[in-house]
């Protein structure tokens, strides 16, 4: 089956929408929370996405306008306990993504056991966005986009020194905020994509890989964004090809330019020296 | 009638306190514009805290801090300060040029959106040209060395050209060369601009010829005001013992005591 035929139905039109805009977000937030040794936040706010999820299902509500609001609130609850210095940032965390999951796991056993619905979040499955989420994605997509692009100078002084950016009156507890309040709302976007247990890897990969190749922040961003659309176009490409499921896909193609741009860094300083 | 002079900062009975022990005790002083001020004390005895109170980095739990005669938690114009920490916690693998780093002094100009502009691009080149950081501007801040580094990090404090400049043990990654150099740098801004200039430091001997006053902590004030002052205090001496007789002995070899025949010499 040819690209082209592939994309000429419609739910496979919405999913590279979808999942490419999820990428872009993903990847973009990701050198901030990479650079700010909170790429986890990520893997929390998915597991809490889970208790979200769970409760939609049983409500009948669409489950990531379900989920949207209780990782959007537990988000806050991470950036407040580790805020108070009694709480190591990584503490609160693992303390956060263990209670979305026991949470999670009560909720579902309530309603009766993990259903296929539920296993669809869990692991994602970007060929079944619906009209109504492409929608929300774009929304995001736009929301998150100008965020950064208005506090782009602010963000960059806050994850290279918070001290001096108080000092150079950025509004630190303000930008901290908007960032991982940020991090929820694509998170709960991309659990569709990628899925629950996924979705933190999407988060992390690509602006890693960037950093190994790429010097200016601007770059690292650029490069970030562009493998990461890549392994989404791929990954869905390629799960029609072989018939497996496209948001492991997404993250394998993902490690493989990982790998790549670690070969590319290794031969680098290999000349050097 | 004359307008009073501003004071540069202001600390009223400035106490504070972690985890249960007393960290600052009953802190009074005012800083005068064009003060050249060595902040002294030993380890542990509450100088890096006493400036994160001053700078808002820290709550002030008790007491009163005015910055250019604004209280603190009304002051805004922070492109009047320049802060310059030991060390910075920055990523280590964060890619931003030595431009980059310098560059980002000019968020505190801004309002709203903070975009930069070609004028700023201009003086950014303009102070890293005057502090000899321009040939290394695209290289990576990460890459750079504890000396490059630190030039960097004053050429974005002070790329403001603020009135008050607080630096936090700055020399520490700098060979004695490169000291002697930003030493110079700091108290030509001090004397050509009337910069006033905070400067936590163990480093007497070589800072004893630029300052004209000293502080010196130990969770109190033991002691401020001139240096003729500190080169006399008994105070200060019967307080620390050896600790204070060594950087006043200090300031003695180094010529730079100004009054020949002071306390620390008749002992």
């Amino acid at each position: 089956m040819s690209f082209a035929e592939i994309i000429s139905y419609g739910f496979v039109q919405r999913a590279l929408i979808s999942g490419i805009l999820v990428a872009l977000i993903t990847a973009m937030l990701g050198v901030f929370l990479v650079l700010k040794r909170l790429s986890l936040i990520g893997d929390s706010l998915s597991h809490i996405a889970l208790s979200g999820v769970a409760v939609g299902l049983i409500l009948n509500v669409t489950p990531i306008f379900c989920a949207l609001p209780i990782v959007m609130l537990s988000s806050l609850g991470i950036f407040k306990l580790s805020k108070n210095n009694k709480i190591y940032a990584d503490s609160a965390l693992g303390i956060v993504s263990s209670a979305g999951i026991a949470l999670g796991l009560i909720i579902a056993a309530l309603a009766g056991g993990f259903n296929t619905d539920l296993m669809g979040f869990l692991f994602g499955n970007i060929l079944t966005v619906s009209t109504s989420e492409t929608v929300l994605s774009i929304v995001i997509f736009l929301i998150v986009v100008a965020c950064l692009y208005f506090f782009y100078n602010a963000l960059i002084a806050t994850v290279f020194d918070e001290n001096f950016a108080k000092t150079a009156g950025v509004k630190v507890d303000k930008i901290n905020t908007l960032l991982v309040l940020l991090s929820a709302v694509v998170v709960v976007l991309a659990v569709k994509t990628v899925g629950i247990m996924l979705v933190s890897a999407l988060i992390i990969i690509p602006p890693t890989s960037a950093l190994q190749i790429a010097k200016k922040f601007r770059s690292v961003l650029i490069y970030a964004c562009a493998f990461s659309v890549f392994a989404t176009i791929g990954g869905v490409y390629l799960s029609f090809i072989f018939n497996l499921p496209p948001s492991a896909l997404i993250i394998i193609l993902n490690l493989v330019i990982l790998s790549i741009c670690g070969l590319i860094k290794y031969g680098k300083s290999r000349k050097t020296n | 009638m004359q307008k009073a002079m501003m004071n540069i900062a202001e600390i009223k009975n400035l106490s504070f306190s972690y985890s249960g022990q007393q960290v600052l005790k009953g802190i009074n002083f005012k800083i005068m514009p064009g003060d050249f001020i060595a902040l002294l004390g030993p380890n542990g005895s509450g100088k890096t805290t006493l400036i994160k109170i001053l700078l808002g980095l820290l709550p002030s739990q008790k007491g009163k801090i005015n910055l250019f005669d604004i209280p603190l938690q009304n002051f805004n114009t922070w492109q009047n300060i320049g802060y310059l920490e030991q060390k910075t916690n920055t990523p280590r693998n964060m890619p931003l040029t030595a431009f980059g780093v310098v560059r980002l002094g000019l968020l505190s100009t801004k309002k709203g959106l903070k975009l930069f502009n070609k004028e700023d691009n201009k003086k950014t080149d303009a102070i890293m040209k005057r502090l000899h950081c321009f040939s290394y501007k695209d290289k990576l801040f990460a890459e750079l060395s504890g000396g490059q580094q630190q030039r960097v990090l004053l050429a974005r404090t002070l790329i403001n050209e603020p009135k008050f400049l607080i630096l936090d043990e700055p020399s520490t990654a700098l060979d004695s060369s490169s000291r002697e150099e930003f030493f110079e740098i700091i108290s030509a801004l001090n004397k050509e601009n009337k910069t006033t200039i905070l400067l936590v430091t163990h480093d007497v001997s070589q800072v004893g010829k630029y300052v004209n006053k000293f502080l010196v902590l130990d969770k109190q004030i033991i002691f401020y005001g001139s240096k003729e002052d500190f080169c006399n205090s008994t105070e200060v001496t019967d307080y620390f013992g050896p600790y204070t007789q060594h950087l006043i002995d200090h300031l003695h070899t180094a010529g730079t005591c100004p009054i020949p025949h002071c306390h620390t010499e008749e002992v």
